[in-house]
Formats: structure tokens, sequence, C-alpha cells
């Protein structure tokens, strides 16, 4: 799945120095919270350690003690990490820690990091085959080849989507819209990058809110491609300087650049426009959708203005991070979306907490997205 | 020229998405077999009860180009296993 791009893009130094003990290098890690910049730590020792010691494929032990995660994407990056460790580099990988479970990372007790504790080969093994594929209880995870999303087979997809939600006593209209939103970001990989896409969805049961009675499940998704391709590189491409466009909305955005880049600095780039341009209604990346393409984003912003209890919902790609806030989550009356309390896209730049670096840099795209649903019953 | 098309798709699948996929139908099953001037009736099959924005962008994208949007309200007459999904398809060319 072109893993390998995220060790390759995080290079630096750990903070963590390696201890060898047993013929096994340990990792000990000494923060409760497990973030972005626990990931970036552990990139940039793996990083080291394979600069210093060149082909030796040691076993490295990750000493986590008790932790929290900080989200879903932040465990599934683990995961992700310790596939490249045995598939590509060989090592045989340990991983401990005891974790306090909160809502959006209930998905844990389904990861297959928790074969990892004993370091048996069959269990190495196994961690392999339910990285790549896992349907079973609450827990739904894939690893789609560009293959897989040719033709009919994102038909098939949406149907599985739709069949694994249909589980849990989730209201059929709320389903179809989450299985939309999927295929859409799974179609966004498979139309824009040509790699492979990381599906991997929980359902946490018996949330409460503290607003309204009643009973919910909480709908953790992680979607992650690995490419050089990231999430705005074609509408970046598209709206290049020497552009033009006959179609109204399109040129409207070209103003709006004008306009946005004197706002451009450190806080808010010119990366961050072009994502939130492709979140723009009837705006595509797509030389050859001018008419009817640009609504698949669309989708997810106005599934997520509905469902979305936490602010806990994000995308990544690049150094940049772009936060779906639910009070920012709508569109004006001409279908823009400004991520800003002015509801103004076109003259006023993001809120502030809507953009930031990522701790992390992330080749590709991936979105960590929670939904809330009702249960029916 | 016969301006109903009934849309042949896997039986086994409930839902249709995809950009490409949209495109791959359009152009196998209705591209030069109907006249987008006169009014067009276009049948999804029974089992079919979703489908994703981004089928419907490519199989639309010839029509609306020919026709525009205006005329896909006047001349597109859609039958599908249900209003609401009849209803979707129109919102998402809009």
């Amino acid at each position: 799945m072109n893993e390998n791009l995220l060790l390759q893009y995080n290079q630096g130094i750990s903070k963590v120095k390696p201890i060898f003990k047993n013929g096994c290098i340990i990792y000990k890690n000494n923060n409760n919270l497990f973030d972005g910049t626990t990931i970036q730590d552990i990139l940039f020792f793996i990083n080291n350690l394979h600069n210093k010691y060149n082909r030796l494929n040691v076993p490295i032990s990750f000493e986590l003690g008790e932790i929290t995660f900080k989200d879903k994407l932040t465990y599934i990056f683990l995961e992700i990490i310790c596939f490249i460790l045995i598939k590509n580099y060989r090592h045989k990988v340990y991983v401990n820690f005891k974790v306090n479970k909160i809502i959006v990372t209930n998905g844990i007790s389904s990861s297959p990091l928790l074969l990892l504790g004993s370091g048996r080969k069959e269990h190495i093994e196994k961690f392999i085959k339910k990285y790549e594929f896992d349907i079973y209880h609450h827990h739904y995870r894939r690893v789609l080849t560009p293959e897989d999303m040719k033709n009919e087979k994102l038909s098939i997809i949406m149907d599985d989507s739709v069949y694994f939600l249909n589980f849990f006593d989730i209201d059929s209209q709320c389903i179809d819209e989450i299985s939309e939103v999927i295929i859409e970001l799974i179609g966004n990989v498979s139309e824009h990058t040509f790699s492979n896409c990381l599906i991997d969805i929980d359902i946490a049961p018996n949330y409460t809110k503290q607003d309204e009675e009643g009973t919910f499940y909480g709908i953790n998704l992680v979607i992650v491609n690995f490419s050089e391709c990231l999430f705005n590189s074609l509408i970046k491409e598209r709206f290049s300087p020497k552009s033009s466009f006959d179609y109204e909305r399109y040129k409207k955005v070209k103003v709006a650049y004008t306009i946005h880049k004197d706002y451009f600095g450190d806080n808010y780039t010119e990366d961050d426009f072009f994502n939130i341009v492709a979140f723009q209604h009837k705006i595509s990346g797509n030389i050859n959708k001018n008419i009817t393409g640009g609504t698949g984003l669309t989708k997810l912003i106005c599934s997520l203005e509905k469902r979305s209890d936490a602010h806990n919902c994000y995308l990544i790609s690049g150094e940049r991070a772009l936060w779906f806030l639910h009070e920012l989550l709508e569109y004006n009356q001409d279908n823009w979306i400004g991520f800003n309390k002015e509801k103004d896209f076109l003259h006023h730049p993001p809120d502030s907490d809507v953009v930031n670096y990522d701790m992390i840099f992330m080749p590709g795209t991936a979105y960590n997205l929670n939904f809330v649903m009702k249960r029916r019953y | 020229m016969s301006n109903l098309i009934f849309i042949n798709v896997d039986k086994s699948i409930t839902g249709l998405a995809g950009y490409d996929y949209g495109k791959k139908i359009y152009e196998d099953q209705v591209k030069g077999k109907v006249d987008l001037s006169k009014e067009l009736t276009i049948t999804f099959p029974n089992n079919i009860q979703r489908i994703a924005s981004s089928f419907i962008q490519g199989f639309f994208e010839d029509i609306v180009e020919h026709i525009g949007l205006s005329g896909v309200e006047q001349l597109i007459k859609l039958e599908v296993s249900n209003e609401h999904l009849k209803n979707s398809i129109y919102n998402n060319l809009y």
C-alpha cells in the first residue's frame, strides 16, 4: 500500500533512546497520551535505527505502558507502522500496552495490535491477515487494491458496508448515507491516486449524549491511503495560475484565491486553501467533471453536520490537517462552505481552529471520522 | 428509436457506485441507443436501492452535456425502486 512512504517522509531525531536487551531493541514510551507526537517519535526512532544499523532486522519491542490513544487514527497508524516493520523489513515486533478506552477508540478491542504481545510466529501471521481483512462483531476492516475499486466492485464494497451496518439497530436512511460517504471517500482514492486504500470501521455501542435522551451508536471510521498525490494535488493543479474557466463557480474560486492569499502565512497556507476548495459543491479536481462532478465530498460534510457529535473529525494530508468542527459545517445558500463563522468561503479565511500543522507528514490522505446514530430500539 | 432504456446490472447488488462505473454503464447501455432530444425513460432494476453521487455523475455526464440540467428535468423520466432514490438522483445533479 505504499506504506513505506510514511517512513520516508518522516525523518528526524527520536527523543527516545533505544534500549538493547536480550537481543531486542526496546522503545519505551513514557507518555500517557498516545497521539500524533508519539507516532512522529516512533517514526523517527525507526528511521534512526535503520540508518544506524542498516539491514539489522532485530526484534523491536514497543513498551508503551498505560496509555490513552487520542483517537482511532492514532492507533491505526501504530498498526500501519508495525505492519511495515513486519512485512517490509522482516522485524519481529512486540507491542505491549494497557489501554484506557474512550468512546472514539473503542475499536482498539478489535485491533490486530493485540496479537503482537507474545511475539509468537502464528500470532504475527494472524496480525498480517487481520491487518488486511477483518469482519468480526463490531469491526470491519479491509485493505483495498486499485483492482478492488474498479467498475462494479465499488458497488459491491458499498453493499458490504451496508450489510455490516445493518447488523446494528440503525435507521436505514442513516446507513445509506454513511455507506455513501464511505464509498465516495474510497472512490476519491481510486480516481485520484491509484493506490491501495485502508478502511476501518468500528461500532461503539451504548453511546450516551448529555443533551439528548436515548442510546446511540458511535461509528468510528478511518480511511487511509498512502501516495505521492496529496488530497489537494489535483485541485491545486487544476487551479494553476495559468488556468481559465468557462464555469461560473470555478471563476469564483479563482477570485477567492486572490482574496485568501493575503491571509496566507504560517497558520493558514495555500495548501489549506486548496483543501477547502475540494469541499466546495460542484468543484472537482478532475478536468472531465465540470457540470456533474464535485459532489462526493459535499456528502461527507452534510452527513457530519447532521451526525457528528465530537470535535474529533479531521483529515490530514501532507503536513496539514483540516478539522471538521461541527458548528462550522454548513453550506450557505449558494452552496459554498467557508469553515468559518461568517459562512463565507469567497471572502473570508477559515476559522483559526480549522487548519493546523500535523505532527507527521502524511503522504496521501487520512480521515478520522465519528458519526453518532440513535438506536432504533 | 425507442426511448425506453432498462439498465442491466448484476442482480445480486443493491447499490451502484463509482464515477467510472456510471460512465461505463451509460456508454455500454445508453449512448447512441436513444434520442436525447425527446423524452427518455430510464429504468433501474428493483434490486438497486441506493445510488452514490459518483455513479450519478458518471452516468449523467454526457446527458447533461447534451441537454443541460433543465433538459434532464424536462425530458428524463426515472423509474427506480423507490421515490427517495429518485429524488436523491435528481438532487445529486443540481
